[in-house]
């Protein structure tokens, strides 16, 4: 590890993921893991740092080793993961984790781990699969435990460890506490105490860090609240798998639109719903996979989805929605439509943004497009 | 290839897709309790009650593209916000609802009482079934069935189980009909007749030259999707093979010269299927196989066919619902594909990366490799569209095949071959 990333590529990436992972793997052993809804509280719990690799733009020097393995109709998230994972960064990994969170992502695990044995490295490959039928319809609680009590066992016998129920417990704490200041700091940007884009930074620097590290910087952020009133008057809230671009949230945020709740897969969608600690972790993720916030990508919460949206755009008074599209995503495609549709009948106006991988020199358009929407609303 | 005159089998295609599909709207229509199932649900199920007709979305869509109206409907479906990259079957169906079947051949579909969608081949299907769950308010039944990086595992296997058995007692309370297993088994009986017989008929294309395309396995694999659980399906595909037995009898080959025979990686390019044969045909070239339809009736890592001892239909069918592709991860893949390339001589592959479908497609760079460099056989990357044409390059996708043809063509030369 002292070797890694060194040289040119190194400083090219300026992304602070790269240089606290850099910092956070001589200390500790890193578990890769895919988006979106990993178990980080199991590899945490057990001597691992877990990292979503999520938000990896700033961590990629280009797409180049991506688009020799994969098409580039692949959605950003997937191909940033893979440029990360099969080059120079992927050496930071001393495990990846996978479940099946989508079609695209359920193909890479096999990608990776032919491309990292070639290339000499030989990374334990952890995956679980995570049940999708309807809990109406059919009882999903006996596969989940099993697929938990496998995962605990191929982490023991791949780091030579031993689960620890208290441990364990200590862990779902402190991921509690995290979660907890998430939904706190989101209730200070909802009153414009807080900027969205402050906001999304702290939540999603969070996903490299020992969750010890991301609770101060929570604490830190929270403690940064403006006490005086609130001068962005026009509430919005955002959807989808990962907010927008930074210069996007600004020009919203100069546009006088309030971030007032948001229906995001890397941020609420993640800490919503925040399981009381416990020691047993098949009652933990039984829970915690049951009664997430609803989210496209589990195919089992469509029902409560609309619901779910709707009500939040209502307690929250939004006057519109944006949805940002994460290009080649058909779980968000599929449901824009309906979605704009139900929000429009109710007298809220949509705004659909699409964000590539490849699109940051558009970014100009978006900022044209959000500020227009400000003023419709 | 060149263009025949309708065959026996052909004729007879027509004939049971035609009743088919008037049944399907006559029994609903007639108060049947209508299911639509994704391509891999277990249709046999059906069978074992009373009055249940179910419908295949997919087939659907494949035969509008056919047809050739299938970017007129995805465009509905996009006239309505749904977005150009999405799946262009879900694309053509949803339009297709939007105005009750107006253009479709078969008058569209009668409206589901239930729908079944399962994530294994994909996950979109579910989000596509979702779709008309929220228009129409229909019940909707999500099997979920676990991805298969390594043969099917028990626990996969009894997860998959449970799932029929709680599909099973839905569809009781739902049409209100009791379920027999006698009828199910007989339907599994059915459609591992059938199968069988598919069988046979793909094995003809060992012979050089080959008696059939991979063309020819496109447009009779549709039985196999919407006649599940019936003697037709068994009777077609016996005349089928017979036909194919006949033809190596006579000599009379789809493509007489055949000089190149290649194996197509993909669902079928519907909207091509005349031009692109003959053009091939042209070339001396014969598309012998597919995995697209070599993979019907078998499990992870081969092609061959999987035996079922005719026993325990609930076994069967959940061992064989990770049939097809998509379901299967890229070793498996590999490993159904390096035999049939020996089995049926194959001198060249085609991926046909295909922008309606990641599942199918994601893993075919690194597969492309694999088949060149392992295995020394020449492999190209097109891109295609099942059911949009306007998302597919003839020129650009030839330009690519005559080269895969030089290059065998060379290899051949330098005694590679």
């Amino acid at each position: 590890m002292e070797n890694l990333l060194s040289g040119e590529k190194r400083q090219m990436l300026t992304s602070t993921m790269v240089a606290e992972l850099i910092q956070q793997a001589k200390e500790k052993q890193v578990v890769g893991c895919f988006p979106l809804y990993p178990p980080v509280e199991l590899f945490s719990s057990m001597g691992l740092l877990p990292v979503v690799l999520w938000n990896l733009k700033g961590s990629i020097v280009n797409l180049e080793t991506s688009d020799k393995h994969i098409q580039q109709y692949a959605c950003g998230i997937a191909r940033e993961l893979a440029q990360f994972a099969m080059s120079d960064t992927g050496e930071m990994l001393d495990a990846i984790f996978s479940y099946n969170a989508c079609d695209t992502l359920r193909n890479l695990p096999e990608i990776f781990d032919r491309s990292n044995t070639l290339a000499g490295r030989n990374i334990p490959m952890f995956r679980m699969h995570l049940p999708q039928v309807d809990r109406s319809q059919c009882n999903p609680e006996e596969y989940l435990e099993n697929e938990v009590v496998l995962l605990i066992h191929k982490i023991e016998e791949a780091f030579n460890t031993k689960f620890s129920k208290e441990l364990f417990y200590q862990m779902s704490k402190k991921y509690f506490i995290m979660r907890k200041l998430c939904c706190e700091s989101e209730k200070l940007v909802a009153k414009g105490l807080l900027t969205f884009e402050s906001f999304c930074r702290v939540v999603l620097s969070g996903y490299a860090l020992p969750v010890e590290t991301h609770i101060n910087h929570l604490k830190t952020l929270i403690d940064s609240a403006k006490t005086d009133q609130c001068s962005m008057e026009k509430k919005v809230v955002i959807s989808g798998i990962m907010p927008p671009p930074p210069p996007v949230i600004q020009a919203l945020e100069n546009k006088n639109m309030r971030v007032v709740a948001n229906d995001i897969a890397s941020l609420s969608r993640s800490y919503a719903y925040n399981p009381e600690p416990n020691d047993d972790p098949i009652a933990f993720y039984s829970d915690l996979y049951a009664r997430r916030f609803p989210c496209t990508t589990l195919l089992y919460t469509s029902d409560a989805r609309k619901d779910a949206v709707l009500d939040m755009v209502s307690e929250s008074g939004a006057q519109g929605v944006i949805f940002c599209g994460e290009k080649f995503c058909e779980h968000e495609y599929f449901e824009f439509p309906y979605m704009k549709k139900q929000l429009n009948e109710r007298n809220i106006s949509t705004l659909f943004l699409e964000f590539s991988a490849d699109d940051m020199d558009h970014i100009e358009a978006h900022i044209t497009r959000v500020e227009a929407f400000s003023e419709m609303i | 290839m060149s263009t025949r005159e309708k065959t026996s089998a052909g004729k007879h295609l027509t004939n049971i897709l035609t009743k088919g599909y008037m049944d399907l709207h006559q029994k609903a229509a007639g108060g049947s309790f209508c299911v639509w199932i994704a391509i891999n649900v277990p249709a046999e199920i059906f069978a074992g009650f009373e009055n249940v007709v179910y419908a295949v979305p997919e087939s659907h869509s494949a035969m509008c593209a056919g047809k050739g109206i299938g970017a007129a409907m995805c465009e509905k479906a996009e006239n309505i916000g749904y977005s150009m990259d999405l799946c262009s079957y879900a694309r053509i169906d949803i339009g297709n609802a939007t105005d009750g079947g107006k253009d479709s051949p078969t008058f569209g579909l009668p409206k589901p009482d239930l729908l079944v969608s399962n994530n294994n081949n994909c996950s979109l299907l579910t989000k596509w079934f979702d779709v008309h769950h929220r228009e129409w308010n229909v019940p909707h039944f999500i099997m979920d069935i676990p991805f298969c990086y390594e043969p099917q595992k028990a626990k996969d296997h009894t997860y998959i189980i449970q799932q029929i058995r709680d599909l099973i007692g839905l569809v009781e309370t739902l049409s209100g009909q009791s379920f027999d297993v006698d009828r199910y088994t007989e339907a599994v009986h059915f459609s591992w007749e059938g199968i069988r017989q598919w069988k046979r008929f793909l094995d003809m294309a060992r012979h050089t030259p080959s008696p059939i395309t991979a063309f020819d396995s496109f447009v009779h694999m549709a039985p196999f999707l919407t006649q599940r659980g019936k003697p037709v399906l068994s009777q077609h595909f016996s005349l089928l093979a017979d036909e194919a037995e006949k033809r190596i009898a006579d000599s009379d080959f789809p493509v007489p010269n055949e000089t190149y025979r290649l194996f197509w990686d993909n669902i079928a390019p519907w909207h091509q299927l005349r031009s692109m044969s003959k053009r091939l045909g042209q070339l001396n070239a014969n598309i012998v196989g597919a995995s697209y339809t070599s993979c019907m009736g078998t499990v992870e890592g081969s092609f061959g066919l999987y035996e079922w001892d005719e026993k325990d239909p609930f076994d069967y069918v959940a061992r064989t619902m990770n049939a097809y592709m998509c379901p299967h991860g890229m070793e498996l893949r590999h490993a159904a594909m390096k035999q049939v390339i020996e089995d049926l001589t194959i001198d060249g592959v085609i991926f046909a990366s295909n922008r309606s479908c990641k599942p199918y497609s994601i893993t075919q760079m690194d597969q492309q490799k694999q088949i060149s460099e392992q295995l020394g056989v020449p492999a190209i990357l097109i891109e295609v569209d099942h059911a949009d044409v306007r998302k597919y390059n003839e020129e650009n996708a030839f330009v690519r095949i005559e080269a895969l043809l030089e290059t065998i063509e060379s290899r051949r030369n330098k005694g590679h071959i």
